[in-house]
């Protein structure tokens, strides 16, 4: 009947003045009262009537189906004031510090609080890298939660891919699965056991096609050995396909002992000529100047493919070849780079070599090397160096920039790889040096905008035996500029920070 | 407790010590002076929380004001109890004075009481009602007038068309009605099923003007709801003289807070544990300025609450409030079963017709969500549910972990807006938001 009315209301009792007006219901005994009443009022008196019928008569919806209960937790949980901690970084203030946060409960075997779970559940949908960390966090009554939002599928998802990790590799899968499964499967018994995963390829290897035969060849990269050089070699000689040889030949190139390794340093040998106590003649290191030639004309025609450059071609050597080839020491070969035009190419090779095969007395030269100058070196691998240290020599390399107003641009993506907290000894020298600038702030040559990279970067990974120091009033110069507003506001942002981080050190273990 | 967002903010950073000096407290107030552009002197009456600051903002409670209660809540232990500064008890005095006038009003209000009003009064009386009555008559045209045309020609409208009508109430002294036109002007197409929802407001709205002008046919009680959903509001003191007194122990069940073209309205629930009696106090402020009296939600204290004279009154305001707040913590006192409260809304609009607003208290029940629509809903042991206004309720949901709880919220007829849910002995008040 509402409906009826409502369409009178909406065209207008003037279009259709001949209607009758009855909801078939006691209301109409209500309406008959209204004698005197104009249709126009008799509509608004009976919708109203309806109005609140229909609201007297409310019925609540039928056979809900009730959602299961959350398993009983078996961990327990952190106190409240480290819950309102947390809340306030996943709530953005100071959040760069919470997966650090995280990480202290995980350490204490301890899970989130029921009511922050969606929060943080949010955080790891938008933060893939923080899922494994949450997922311990999570309780039973996350993972229950997590059912029931499309948008935290997530936590299913990476339980079944660890799930899937953690099951033996079947070989039943590799004989029936599909492409995409069978190269993951590929991957992974690569890294369980390489030799039975080369035996499986072996076997199946005459009936893939050329383009399966490729893509599963690749898998190869994973826990490479000279085990697969029989293998490689005879796909590089006889496989019919030129894609599936190219792919042996890249792999191939990585093992020093196989005849296409051999054959690289063989033609590095001939591109590359030191008499030591000199600089590298400028003649040298012209890879292009000189064609492969190799009797092997299939071998050649490959290597020709590879389109090798001298930063490839050194990568691909042992560094501690051209050590013994020139009996020089590595500190001595890499000062003969020094004015040669292309100096910056062989010592990224040299740095990528010293990484692949981890020669320790090379990453040490080569630090060495980066540490000595200053030119603006973009997509360096000095920052895969550095992260190849323990954190102790890590901290040390960096000192030598800290304080050195000409070094402290390249000092802070160096400081950001270093793992949180810092040591107690680099966070001592930091803090010293940020006070200092700090003190003087107006009068440094440096751009303030290092000394806050530094800042930023101290709050989150200051060892806690610093806190007490780090909160003490700073030295701020007298002096009022322009500017002045802006460094106490950033000094007030690092000490807020630091007695968060306090504040929960001290909650956390209490 | 903040006037808007920015303040919040800003009052939250002035939550650290360093801002502050001269902390102290007594038993009737908490103290202390801010630094900021100026040294400011912030207190705060304990008894209801209301802050006074010696600082020009024109926002209340200022930053200042919440950042001391920001420290006495987080670090209670820097707060000493200490003498009155003289400026304290300056505003003390003056508070007090303030509360002694407003008694002295009632109590001559009383003595007026059986009183013949004079015959200015009168006159003043007889000329109110005429303006009401013309104002009555016009509104009936404009109503019957917009019928006539149809409500499709209502969709393209601006809201001055709506507040035309609504001044013109205001001018025939009936403010009641003027803001029931003012609430139409946001119903076109907002959703919908809009014209239904217009049909019936306008409807009740004719239905309310029929019952005016037939005042003297109607249940004593039911002539006060008309008088005063018409507009002729009653002073507090009138109300405590005429009001129904209820002495309880009264639970604060929570608050929803609207802003409106004009202000910001703010609805607070309360429940008599013993009684069993739904109250419901409302406040009103222009925006940017704070409330009052602010009234703390998930306590429970024991006093007496003042009814507004009508049938099955629910709008009350404290007369008593004894300084024995305990957090909530036992279960509510309500129904199990979803059927049970729907009887109740109905026996409540057989007599009221008018009311909209209901508070629901439900034991034992759970939340439920619906991936389906996304839709949210409160079901009982039967199964049966009522559904929650849209929002995001996954907090709640986590805490309970589909374990039954005890719920309190407010029904509109068409979706529930919790207040707050009581689960394992702890009263959590529902989110903005939620």
């Amino acid at each position: 009947m509402m409906d009826e009315l409502v369409k009178l209301a909406i065209v207008g009792t003037a279009q259709q003045s001949n209607q009758q007006l009855q909801s078939g219901t006691t209301l109409d005994t209500l309406l008959e009262q209204c004698t005197e009443a104009s249709l126009e009022r008799k509509l608004l008196l009976l919708s109203s009537f309806q109005a609140i019928y229909q609201g007297a008569g409310y019925t609540a919806r039928p056979e809900l189906v009730a959602m299961p209960e959350a398993a009983p937790e078996q961990t327990r949980t952190c106190s409240g004031n480290i819950a309102a901690l947390l809340r306030s970084m996943l709530d953005g203030k100071n959040g760069a510090w919470l997966e650090q946060a995280l990480l202290m409960l995980q350490e204490r075997h301890l899970r989130l609080p029921f009511d922050l779970l969606p929060k943080v559940l949010d955080y790891g949908k938008k933060h893939p890298e923080a899922r494994a960390l949450i997922d311990t966090l999570l309780g039973e009554r996350g993972r229950w939660l997590s059912r029931y939002n499309p948008a935290w599928q997530w936590v299913q998802e990476y339980a079944q891919e660890q799930e899937a990790a953690t099951q033996p590799v079947s070989e039943k899968t590799w004989q029936d699965g599909s492409n995409t499964e069978r190269q993951e499967l590929l991957s992974r018994q690569r890294e369980a056991d390489p030799d039975k995963a080369r035996i499986w390829l072996a076997e199946t290897w005459s009936q893939e096609k050329a383009d399966t035969r490729a893509r599963l060849l690749k898998t190869f990269k994973i826990n490479q050995s000279q085990a697969d050089i029989p293998f490689l070699e005879q796909v590089l000689n006889g496989d019919r396909s030129e894609s599936v040889r190219f792919v042996a030949a890249q792999l191939l190139a990585a093992l020093p002992a196989s005849q296409v390794a051999q054959s690289i340093t063989d033609y590095a040998n001939r591109v590359v000529e030191y008499q030591p106590g000199t600089s590298f003649k400028k003649s040298y290191f012209t890879i292009h100047s000189q064609p492969i030639s190799i009797g092997n004309d299939n071998l050649a025609s490959i290597l020709e493919k590879l389109a090798l450059d001298l930063r490839t071609v050194l990568a691909l050597i042992p560094p501690q070849h051209w050590v013994e080839r020139f009996a020089a020491s590595p500190g001595e070969l890499i000062k003969a780079t020094e004015d040669h035009d292309l100096q910056i190419e062989i010592i990224t090779g040299w740095a990528q070599a010293a990484l692949t095969y981890q020669a320790t007395e090379w990453i040490a030269s080569l630090l060495d090397w980066y540490a000595s100058t200053l030119k603006f070196l973009p997509d360096q691998p000095e920052q895969a160096l550095l992260a190849s240290l323990p954190q102790e020599q890590q901290e040390q390399y960096i000192l030598r920039f800290v304080a050195q107003s000409e070094y402290m641009n390249r000092c802070i993506p160096l400081v950001a790889l270093l793992p949180a907290p810092w040591s107690e000894s680099f966070s001592e020298q930091c803090l010293q040096y940020l006070k200092a600038y700090s003190a003087d702030i107006y009068e440094q040559k440096l751009d303030g905008s290092t000394w806050n990279g530094l800042l930023r970067q101290a709050c989150i990974a200051l060892h806690p035996s610093c806190f007490d120091a780090a909160l003490e009033p700073w030295p701020l110069p007298a002096k009022q500029v322009w500017n002045a507003t802006y460094w106490k506001n950033q000094l007030d942002a690092f000490q807020e920070m630091i007695a968060l981080r306090k504040q929960f050190h001290e909650e956390i273990d209490r | 407790m903040a006037p808007d967002a920015q303040v919040q903010t800003a009052g939250k950073k002035l939550g650290n010590l360093k801002h502050w000096q001269n902390l102290g407290y007594n038993t009737e107030a908490l103290w202390g002076q801010c630094q900021g552009s100026d040294l400011y002197a912030v207190s705060a009456t304990l008894a209801t929380l209301s802050i006074q600051c010696s600082c020009p903002s024109h926002k209340r409670p200022c930053k200042h004001g919440l950042g001391l209660l920001l420290i006495a809540a987080s670090t209670p232990a820097s707060i000493v109890e200490s003498s009155v500064p003289e400026w304290v008890q300056e505003r003390l005095t003056k508070a007090q004075e303030a509360t002694q006038r407003k008694e002295a009003r009632i109590a001559s209000k009383v003595e007026r009481v059986g009183k013949q009003p004079t015959a200015a009064q009168q006159k003043t009386a007889r000329k109110r009602q005429s303006q009401i009555s013309s104002g009555i008559e016009t509104l009936n045209l404009w109503l019957e007038d917009l019928v006539r045309t149809g409500l499709g020609s209502l969709e393209t409208q601006p809201a001055t068309f709506w507040e035309k009508q609504a001044a013109r109430m205001v001018d025939a002294q009936a403010p009641g009605i003027a803001s029931r036109i003012r609430r139409l002007s946001v119903i076109p197409n907002a959703s919908p099923d809009w014209p239904a929802k217009l049909l019936a407001q306008l409807g009740h709205i004719a239905l309310l003007t029929h019952a005016y002008t037939r005042l003297d046919q109607l249940d004593p009680k039911l002539q006060e709801d008309v008088r005063l959903m018409v507009g002729l509001n009653l002073k507090e003191e009138d109300v405590i003289i005429r009001g129904e007194h209820v002495e309880d122990d009264w639970l604060v069940l929570g608050q929803i807070t609207d802003e409106t073209l004009r202000g910001i309205a703010r609805r607070t629930w309360l429940l008599g544990k013993m009684t069993q009696r739904a109250a419901l106090i409302d406040q009103f402020t222009p925006t940017n300025i704070a409330f009052s009296k602010m009234i703390p939600t998930g306590v429970c204290w024991h006093g007496e609450l003042v009814f507004w004279p009508g049938v099955a009154s629910q709008r009350s305001m404290i007369l008593v409030q004894e300084d024995n707040s305990t957090f909530i913590k036992e279960a509510l006192p309500g129904t199990a079963h979803i059927e049970d409260f729907c009887d109740n809304v109905a026996n409540i609009l057989a007599c009221q017709p008018w009311r909209d607003r209901f508070l629901c208290i439900l034991c034992n029940v759970t939340l439920i969500y619906e991936s389906a629509g996304d839709n949210w809903y409160i079901r009982d042991e039967h199964g049966n549910g009522l559904p929650l206004r849209a929002g995001n309720y996954w907090e709640p949901l986590a805490l309970s972990g589909g374990q039954a709880l005890d719920f309190a919220g407010e029904w509109n007829g068409e979706t529930l807006i919790p207040l707050g849910f009581l689960l394992d002995g702890i009263y959590h008040i529902a989110e903005r938001g939620q």
